[in-house]
């Protein structure tokens, strides 16, 4: 009975959480190797808590499983105390499932969700026996690829990936793995498959496209170096949110994960056009899934699960048409003697989010959050973050007559426009609200508000309005956190502060070119991994990185892009046009808010995949 | 109704620690429809406890674990029920009515019989009784303040064997009274016989967990 393992029992009891290795959990899928056509290694490249906390994750695992001829099986990155001793003994990275080393699979491919993962892609590799340039690797190495959010600016991946996809999995990987069997059959060279993927829409293969830069360092030329290279790669996405698969019986990690609970996803993408947000204009447009299918799901996740908590995501839940009926179905279903907690991330605060989350918390009330990303009115209209200081104040005064004492707030610091007083606003903000509170009677007011400031730096994204705009050099983010801090006062407020090391970095791959994979190439020589964790991150790896490639990270951060310039990623096609992009930050500038997709189309260009909130009336 | 659950961890559940085998079983509880009851409050949680939590890489055929149901149930049928939700390596072994006033598992524990499996380290029967006939078996443990004490823990080693060559059967104190671990008796058998001690040269395996009555040691669903 005992299962196939790679590690032995000596080095399984000497690592941290063995059970990261294990492949065991509840829901896993099992299949006979032997009798498959395709061998999927799909890699989330951070830690095994992490990587199984996403939903993404799940659903590319459910999906690409479904198929009888693939198994697909999921690699993370070792964590240090493992990889070590894997390095010492030269054992392989492998898939949890099987403990087959990841060199034995046809395809290697990442989801690849933030910057600071870079570095562990190419530990993958390099743990993997494989060479991390795609250039250098052998024909009977697996086939590797990248999807993601990040991978709609592919270039600073470029040299690493075979190719990647654009969009969403399941629109595109059936394709790719018919091809591939195809292919298989006929005993092709890998060269010899990644032409046919040009046919593909949504396909993008680095090595058929040359670049070719100005003096000034800007991009003079992006061109096809093959003639079956499209000038412009198509994102593909799923049209009928509805009738698409999803897992009902998702994997149940035997130890703790970051999330440990059932997620119903309600829609993609966002109808609000935050100009800072990337994710708000690359999912475009808003799809929703029928009220009755997350019933149904909510019912079957629950009973093959057992987990304790349903979790409602989507960019911003409040948005979704059936929330009502769905929120009030959850709670008689789950509520009370079935013990089962709704959670409702990215809720705006209002009334009717009060009332529901009165209801599922009980007496046990946990904090309130509100993202207003900027402390003035000015500046929230310069992001079109559609939240006015009425809203949070009216908000918060509610949540403290409900009982509610702790109050969250997120804010962004270095947004275009800003200055000094619309930081000054965010002290002012977190004031009013304690303000809010003592207008309160005093017979309700039991204990101390709580209000809890956090602030991140605000670092430009392709496919935004703002991928033009200047990102704040390092000592100007640092000044500024500077002047907050000092400008809270802290009796009721606390204020969280980072530092900005790792935000620069981000801006700097975020808008990054092919130029840029030398440096992550470099940084990851120079032991950079794990870079998302501060108790890892070593800035040194990468300052040592930009001076021997001699690349200016300045260049990608601090500069202000013109209309003019080629940018890496204007070969791709989200379905929103560079003029629409283009026209909000004309209006950023002038201050003018863009209306919700509900309330007006905006005509972004997205309106061409056919379907969604732009056919809705 | 209080239940008392016999259960085993084999194969790669010894990997799973004593919080996350807790996570599991209420998890296992909610799929399988079983009626536990919850307890009263702001975070109402399953009532249930697990008496002598087991070290991770240990498995075991006699674990405990004490929980109250909102009806009352037939055990054999939940037996089969929940087994069809554990993940593969968590075996429910037996469920036992208990009386209303029973104390708890946690509670009664006494002892605990283990097999220690070696794979090179040779062990004979004069080694044992050289450790045995000892008066004292002195180690050196840190206390709940993590102060270095020293304690003797012959009295904790209430029998020991060697059935088989590469086989030591150990029954040693265990619970809140004195908690005798069988790799600190292993490496007190070692070092008073000048042998290397190896940790990763064999494994644990425990047996049984038992109560002391007037006959002598009964296993904890023996009631
Ligand atoms: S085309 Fe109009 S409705 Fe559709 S996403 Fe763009 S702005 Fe919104």
């Amino acid at each position: 009975m005992d299962k196939k393992l790679q590690l032995t029992d000596d080095i399984l009891l000497s690592v941290e959480k063995p059970a990261r290795y294990l492949g065991n959990e509840i829901n896993v899928i099992h299949k006979d190797t032997s009798a498959m056509a395709i061998r999927f290694a799909l890699c989330f490249p951070d830690v095994y808590e992490i990587g199984m906390s996403h939903v993404g994750l799940a659903i590319l695992y459910d999906f690409l499983n479904r198929r009888e001829d693939t198994y697909c099986e999921r690699v993370f990155s070792p964590w240090s105390d493992l990889e070590a001793i894997m390095r010492e003994k030269g054992l392989p990275l492998f898939a949890l499932e099987s403990q087959d080393p990841v060199k034995d699979f046809d395809f290697l491919g990442f989801t690849v969700q933030y910057e600071m993962s870079y570095t562990n892609i190419l530990n993958t590799l390099d743990l993997a026996g494989m060479a991390v340039y795609s250039k250098d690797r052998k024909e009977e190495d697996p086939i590797v690829c990248a999807g993601g959010p990040c991978t709609y600016n592919p270039e600073p991946l470029a040299d690493f990936i075979d190719f990647f996809y654009i969009g969403e999995g399941e629109a595109t990987l059936p394709v790719i793995l018919e091809l591939y069997k195809a292919h298989k059959a006929q005993e092709g060279t890998k060269d010899d498959f990644l032409v046919k993927l040009l046919d593909i829409d949504g396909i993008y293969v680095p090595k058929f496209y040359d670049v070719t830069y100005k003096d000034n360092g800007e991009i003079e030329a992006f061109t096809p170096n093959h003639p079956h290279a499209k000038p412009s790669i198509k994102k593909q996405v799923v049209m009928n949110m509805t009738d698409a698969p999803y897992p009902s019986k998702p994997l149940v990690p035997l130890i703790q994960t970051v999330h440990d609970r059932v997620v119903l996803e309600l829609f993609r993408g966002c109808s609000r056009g935050c100009r800072f947000c990337q994710a708000g204009m690359i999912y475009r447009p808003v799809r929703e899934k029928d009220v009755d299918v997350l019933k149904k799901q909510a019912k079957e996740l629950i009973q093959n699960t057992g987990h304790h908590e349903i979790s409602l995501i989507s960019l911003s839940s409040s948005d979704y048409s059936g929330l009502q009926e769905l929120t009030e179905y959850l709670i008689d279903e789950f509520g009370n003697d079935k013990h089962v907690n709704l959670s409702l991330p990215s809720l705006r605060i209002d009334q009717f989010s009060l009332d529901i989350m009165n209801k599922v918390q009980g007496v046990r009330k946990s904090s309130i959050t509100f993202a207003p990303e900027a402390g003035s009115q000015r500046l929230r209209d310069v992001i079109n973050k559609g939240l006015t200081e009425e809203d949070i104040l009216n908000g918060a005064g509610e949540a403290f007559q409900g009982g509610w004492t702790r109050v969250k707030l997120y804010f962004m610091l270095g947004l275009p426009t800003e200055t000094f007083d619309d930081i000054d606003a965010i002290a002012k903000l977190g004031q009013d609200i304690v303000e809010e509170y003592y207008k309160l009677p005093k017979e309700v007011r039991k204990r101390r508000p709580q209000i809890v400031l956090s602030t991140s730096f605000f670092v430009p994204k392709a496919f935004t309005p703002f991928q033009w705009s200047p990102q704040n050099p390092y000592e100007t983010f640092m000044e500024k956190q500077d002047h907050l801090n000092k400008k809270v006062n802290k009796k009721n407020i606390k204020y969280n502060c980072h530092d900005a090391k790792t935000s620069m970095l981000e801006g700097v791959i975020a808008r990054g070119d092919r130029r840029i994979g030398q440096v992550i190439y470099a940084a990851w020589k120079n032991g950079a991994t794990f870079d998302a964790w501060s108790e890892f991150f070593r800035f040194s790896h990468w300052d040592d990185a930009f001076n021997r490639t001699g690349i200016d990270p300045l260049f990608y951060t601090v500069r202000e892009r013109n209309y003019e310039e080629i940018l890496p990623w204007d070969f791709i096609d989200v379905g929103v046009t560079k003029a629409f992009l283009y026209q909000e930050l004309q209006r950023a500038n002038e201050g003018k808010v863009t209306p919700n997709c509900m309330d007006g189309c905006m005509n972004c260009g997205a309106k061409g995949f056919g379907g969604g909130i732009c056919y809705v009336d | 109704m209080l239940i008392r659950i016999k259960f085993a961890k084999k194969g790669t559940m010894k990997f799973i620690g004593h919080l996350d085998l807790i996570r599991n079983f209420q998890r296992v509880f909610k799929k399988s429809g079983f009626p536990i009851a919850y307890s009263e409050g702001f975070n109402p949680h399953q009532i249930m406890s697990i008496g002598a939590p087991l070290s991770v890489g240990v498995t075991s055929d006699g674990e405990y674990m004490d929980v109250k149901t909102t009806e009352n149930i037939d055990c054999l049928t939940y037996c089969d029920i929940l087994n069809r939700h554990t993940p593969t390596g968590l075996v429910i072994i037996s469920m036992t009515e208990l009386p209303d006033k029973a104390k708890s598992a946690m509670a009664l524990i006494d002892a605990a019989k283990y097999k220690v499996t070696l794979k090179h380290t040779v062990i004979t029967e004069k080694m044992i009784n050289k450790l045995m006939t000892m008066e004292e078996i002195m180690i050196h443990k840190k206390n709940k303040k993590n102060v270095m004490r020293e304690i003797n823990i012959k009295p904790g080693i209430f029998h020991m064997a060697l059935p088989e060559p590469h086989t030591l059967i150990l029954l040693l104190a265990t619970g809140s009274h004195m908690n005798i671990k069988p790799e600190v008796v292993l490496q007190s058998l070692c070092e008073v016989n000048d042998i290397p001690y190896d940790k990763y040269d064999y494994t644990v395996h425990r047996e049984e967990i038992y109560y002391k009555n007037d006959q002598g040691f009964m296993p904890l669903n023996h009631v």
